[in-house]
C-alpha cells in the first residue's frame, strides 16, 4: 500500500494549519473549474447514468470518459515521496494536463510554448483567454452540477453481509487507484448499515472496483486501528465497497 | 523554501510545506491559463465554463445551503427528523437553490451533534464533501496533516482547534471512501431560542458543519 493510500495516523506530523479558504491563490480556481467541466462532459455520461444526460448533442470535443476515478489516478500514481512535494491543486494541474496530453489533445510542446508565452512580462494578467462562446457546453456542465452522476444502480447483487456481521478488510497489493485506505488492511469492524442498492464505479481498478457493488457502512472501534495509539471514547467508521471485505 | 513567499504568511501560518515561492506560482498561473485556453481554441470548453462553473458555486452551491438547513433543523423537529433519516428527500423542497442532489450530493447523510456524541466527518484518501449544501472544502479538510491526525487523534485535533469536549462524550468519526457524502447537524447554541432562521443561519460556519467546530452562542461573541 503506497504511503498516499495509508496516509491516517502519520505520527509527528505537528500542529495543522486551520487554514478555511477553499483556493489560497487564485489559479487554483481555474483547474478546479476545468475539472468540473471535464466531469461535465464525460462520455460516460452519455451510456452510463442516471440523469438523461445527451452528450452526442452537445458541441464540444471532449470526447473521453472522466470520473474522480480519473483525477485521483494522476495523484495516486505519483512516487509516494513525491506526493507531498505538491499542493492539493497542483497534483490536479499535473494531472490534468497529463491526461489531455496523453488522450492527444494537445500537445506538451504546445502546452511549453503557450506556458512560455503567459509567463513573459506582462501578459499574464493582461493577455486575454479566447473569446468563444458556446452556450451549449455550458449548459450540459451547469446541467451535471444540478442533477450529478448518481453510481446507484437498482440491479439485482445479493449483499454478502448483513447489518451486525465481523468482517475482516482484505489486504490488497498496490494499485494505480483505490478507496481503500490502507490503514484499515486486516482490521476487523462489523456492518453498521448495508446500503440498498449497489454503486458502480464506472470503470474497472484492477483492486476490483467497476460493476455494481454492495456498499456498507462498516464500524471499527478505535482500538483495533490503533492500539495503545488509540485516544479513548471514539470509533471509527468508513463506506465500503464489499470487494475489500471478507467474513471474521 | 524560497525567500520571497508568495502566498501572505497570515494564510498559510502553520507548517509551511505547502507554501511556495513566488516563481512557482506564477509558473502554475501561466501553466493553468496555457491549458485553459488551449482547451478553448480546440472546442472542448467553452471560454465562458469555467467563470460559470465558479460562478455558480459562489451563488447555487455553497455553505449558505447548509446553514439554512441546519437553521431550519433547529426550529422545525419534523423537518430534522426527516433530514437525519433521508437528507436528500429532506432537502429537496424548502426553498434551497435547484441541484441540492447534484454533483458530489447524489446521496448524503447527516449525523446529529448531541451532548453524548459528537461527529466529525473526514477524507484520509482525498477530499469527499458534499458539494450542493456545503460548496468546495476548505483547505483544512484537505490538508495531509488533518487527514492524518484526525483519524487516529480527533480528540487532539478538536482542542487544538479551539473545541474541548467532556471525556464522556463519545466521539465518531464518519470517514468517506465511497460516494456517500456526510455533514453534521450542529448542537443549537443556548440562548438563541426565538431567533429567527436568517439570524441562526448566520451562525453556523462549514466547519461547524463538518464537527470541527462549535457554533458559539451570540452572547458569547
Amino acid at each position: 500500500m503506497k504511503i498516499q493510500h495509508n496516509i491516517a495516523g502519520i505520527e509527528n506530523l505537528g500542529e495543522i494549519d486551520f487554514q478555511k479558504r477553499v483556493f489560497v491563490v487564485p489559479w487554483e480556481e481555474r483547474i478546479f473549474g476545468i475539472h468540473v467541466a471535464m466531469m461535465g462532459l464525460s462520455k460516460h455520461l452519455e451510456t452510463d447514468s442516471l440523469p438523461n444526460y445527451s452528450l452526442s448533442s452537445v458541441p464540444t470535443n471532449f470526447d473521453s470518459t472522466w470520473t474522480w476515478g480519473h483525477l485521483r489516478m494522476g495523484a495516486e500514481g505519483l512516487n509516494p515521496f513525491d506526493y507531498f512535494k505538491f499542493r492539493y491543486y497542483e497534483k490536479w494541474l499535473g494531472g490534468i494536463s497529463g491526461f489531455f496530453i496523453e488522450e492527444g489533445y494537445i500537445t506538451e510542446e504546445e502546452l511549453d510554448a503557450k506556458t512560455a508565452l503567459y509567463l513573459e512580462d506582462g501578459n499574464l494578467d493582461n493577455a486575454p483567454l479566447p473569446d468563444i462562446s458556446q452556450p451549449a457546453i455550458d449548459e450540459q456542465v451547469m446541467k451535471y452540477l444540478k442533477e450529478g452522476d448518481s453510481p446507484e444502480r437498482d440491479v439485482a447483487v445479493k449483499p454478502k453481509f448483513v447489518v451486525g456481521d465481523k468482517i475482516r478488510v482484505k489486504s490488497i497489493p498496490p494499485t494505480e487507484h483505490t478507496r481503500l485506505p490502507g490503514n484499515l488492511q486486516g482490521k476487523i469492524g462489523t456492518i453498521d448499515v448495508a446500503y440498498p442498492m449497489p454503486y458502480t464505479y464506472f470503470f474497472t481498478t484492477t483492486d476490483g472496483l467497476g460493476k455494481p457493488m454492495p456498499v456498507y457502512n462498516v464500524k471499527f472501534e478505535s482500538t483495533e486501528l490503533w492500539g495503545e495509539m488509540a485516544e479513548p471514547n471514539n470509533v471509527y467508521y468508513n463506506d465500503l465497497f464489499e470487494t475489500y471485505l471478507e467474513a471474521a | 523554501m524560497g525567500e520571497q513567499s508568495f502566498v501572505p504568511s497570515n494564510i498559510m501560518t502553520k507548517y509551511d510545506g505547502f507554501n511556495y515561492d513566488r516563481d512557482r506560482e506564477i509558473y502554475s498561473a501561466a501553466r493553468v491559463r496555457a491549458l485553459e485556453s488551449l482547451l478553448i481554441e480546440k472546442g472542448i470548453i467553452s471560454g465562458e465554463t469555467v467563470d460559470k462553473v465558479l460562478n455558480y458555486f459562489e451563488t447555487e452551491m455553497g455553505p449558505f445551503n447548509g446553514a439554512k438547513i441546519v437553521a431550519k433543523a433547529w426550529t422545525d423537529p419534523a423537518f430534522k427528523a426527516q433530514l437525519l433519516e433521508d437528507c436528500n428527500a429532506a432537502v429537496s423542497n424548502i426553498g434551497l437553490p435547484v441541484g441540492m442532489s447534484g454533483a458530489e450530493g447524489e446521496h448524503m447523510k447527516v449525523v446529529e451533534n448531541t451532548a453524548e456524541v459528537h461527529n466529525i466527518v473526514i477524507c484520509t484518501l482525498c477530499s469527499c464533501y458534499p458539494w450542493p449544501t456545503l460548496g468546495l472544502p476548505p483547505y483544512w479538510f484537505k490538508d495531509p496533516t488533518f487527514r492524518a491526525r484526525a483519524a487516529r487523534e480527533p480528540r487532539a485535533v478538536l482542542t487544538e482547534f479551539g473545541v474541548e469536549l467532556p471525556e464522556t462524550t463519545e466521539i465518531k468519526l464518519w470517514d468517506s471512501s465511497a460516494q456517500i457524502r456526510w455533514f453534521v447537524l450542529p448542537a443549537q447554541p443556548e440562548g438563541t431560542e426565538g431567533m429567527s432562521e436568517a439570524e441562526l443561519a448566520a451562525l453556523i460556519t462549514p466547519e461547524a458543519m463538518m464537527g470541527v467546530a462549535l457554533v458559539p452562542s451570540p452572547s458569547a461573541a
